[in-house]
């Protein structure tokens, strides 16, 4: 029989009834630790505690102390202040993000300020292409601000120009349509109610003042002021805050977007017909809106106003509005621009737009289309840039 | 080493309750006060 040894000459078999001996003690004994240790966390995890009471209530304070702290104005606008923006389409949180750091530090020289809703917007390209259109023609630098946003109300049109500063110098472009007259003073309840800008503005809470909505209480307090803003953004903040991502401004969103379907553009034309059955009664109480933001820029040799109608479909015009309508429309509001000392501009009989260019009534959605809006505006711009 | 554990077991459902309690005083307060971001497109 052979033996088999150990390198050491020791008897295998030995040494093997050993381990034999050894292994079931050390085994149970890890086992039971990792048990016992397991148990123990599942233990502390499930069971009512003290200590989990203490750690939850001082989470949640830590958070909130932390949000009090770190929500503030210079927060909102620091470069990183899209990490507040609930996605790239969120218009508001960008443009209160500019409007603070204008109202920190003035825009300096001769700027074009755009301010309008979405409609004026896609019909527009971005700010810095129309800037470089401008610096061409011109020879030097003209700065453009983009305040035009989704829905833009009088309350935001307000508080956004304000932002400019008493000592803005350039021009003015306010976007007006005839949706915009006809527009329900009573809608903007909501916006009261849930405010879509991150900062206070006196010329916004007189807009709302001029409504028959009072203002919330305002305590000077930035994150108490603007709470909602936050609140209603909580969840996108603290993931772009976990994840390290932040939006990106989505500026046009009606690029290449499909022209309304023959359901949706029915729908839009009874929402849009709804809505013009009230512009007679409704277009100098919104037109009073305008004269209290033109009130705002006084000095006609240092801000140049335009009041520049959107682009509108022909189709629109032919088969919901009607021409006469429009016509009469655009009487009132020369009369109107007129009055005030301001300028009016509709592009819509010179540029050539086609019903294909549309996404809507309103909303352009060729790249051609936009282009040639754009062009006629800058055209348009430099003799008032050059002779105000 | 046990106590450490249960202690860790006690802090991990903490932050667990503490998330929760947060997530639900942030959105009782949304909806009590209507805080929510108003999307309002073309007209």
């Amino acid at each position: 029989m052979i033996k088999s040894q150990t390198a050491d000459g020791g008897d295998m078999d030995q040494l093997v009834s050993a381990q034999a001996e050894i292994e079931p003690t050390v085994a149970p004994t890890l086992t039971t630790r990792i048990r016992a240790g397991r148990s123990a966390f599942l233990d502390g995890l499930l069971r009512p505690s003290l200590v989990a009471v203490f750690v939850a209530l001082a989470l949640c304070l830590g958070v909130m102390i932390a949000a009090a702290t770190l929500i503030t104005e210079q927060a909102m606008m620091a470069q990183g202040a899209a990490l507040f923006a609930q996605d790239p389409l969120d218009d508001y949180a960008f443009a209160s993000s500019e409007a603070l750091r204008f109202q920190r530090q003035p825009p300096v020289g001769a700027h074009v300020a755009l301010i309008g809703t979405a409609a004026l917007r896609e019909g527009l390209t971005v700010g810095g292409d129309i800037a470089a259109r401008l610096a061409q023609r011109l020879g030097h630098p003209m700065p453009v601000v983009d305040f035009m946003s989704g829905g833009q109300s009088g309350i935001e049109t307000a508080a956004l120009a304000e932002s400019l500063g008493p000592d803005f110098r350039g021009i003015l472009v306010l976007g007006i349509s005839l949706s915009r007259l006809a527009a329900d003073s009573s809608e903007l309840g909501g916006l009261v109610r849930e405010p879509r800008l991150a900062f206070v503005s006196a010329a916004g809470d007189a807009e709302i003042r001029a409504n028959g909505f009072e203002p919330p209480h305002r305590t000077g307090n930035y994150l108490i002021d603007n709470y909602k803003f936050f609140v209603a953004r909580y969840r996108p903040i603290l993931w772009h805050l976990l994840s390290g991502t932040a939006p990106v401004h989505d500026t046009r969103t009606y690029l290449g977007r499909p022209a309304a379907d023959t359901a949706e553009w029915a729908s839009d034309a009874l929402i849009l017909k709804a809505r013009l059955s009230h512009y007679q009664e409704r277009a100098e109480g919104n037109l009073g809106s305008l004269d209290r933001l033109i009130r705002l820029f006084p000095d006609r040799n240092k801000v140049q106003i335009v009041l520049m109608e959107i682009p509108l479909n022909p189709r629109a015009m032919d088969q919901v509005i009607g021409r006469a309508f429009v016509e009469a429309h655009r009487a009132r509001v020369q009369a109107f621009a007129r009055r005030e000392g301001v300028v009016y501009w509709d592009l819509n009989p010179t540029a050539g737009l086609l019903p294909a260019d549309f996404q809507d009534w309103a909303h352009i959605n060729s790249a051609h289309a936009q282009d040639r809006w754009t062009s006629q505006m800058v055209e348009r711009l430099i003799p008032l840039i050059q002779n105000p | 080493m046990k106590n450490l554990l249960r202690r860790a077991g006690q802090a991990f459902q903490g932050l667990i309750l503490g998330a929760l309690l947060f997530g639900a005083i942030v959105t009782m307060v949304q909806i009590e006060t209507g805080a929510r971001v108003f999307r309002y497109q073309g007209f």
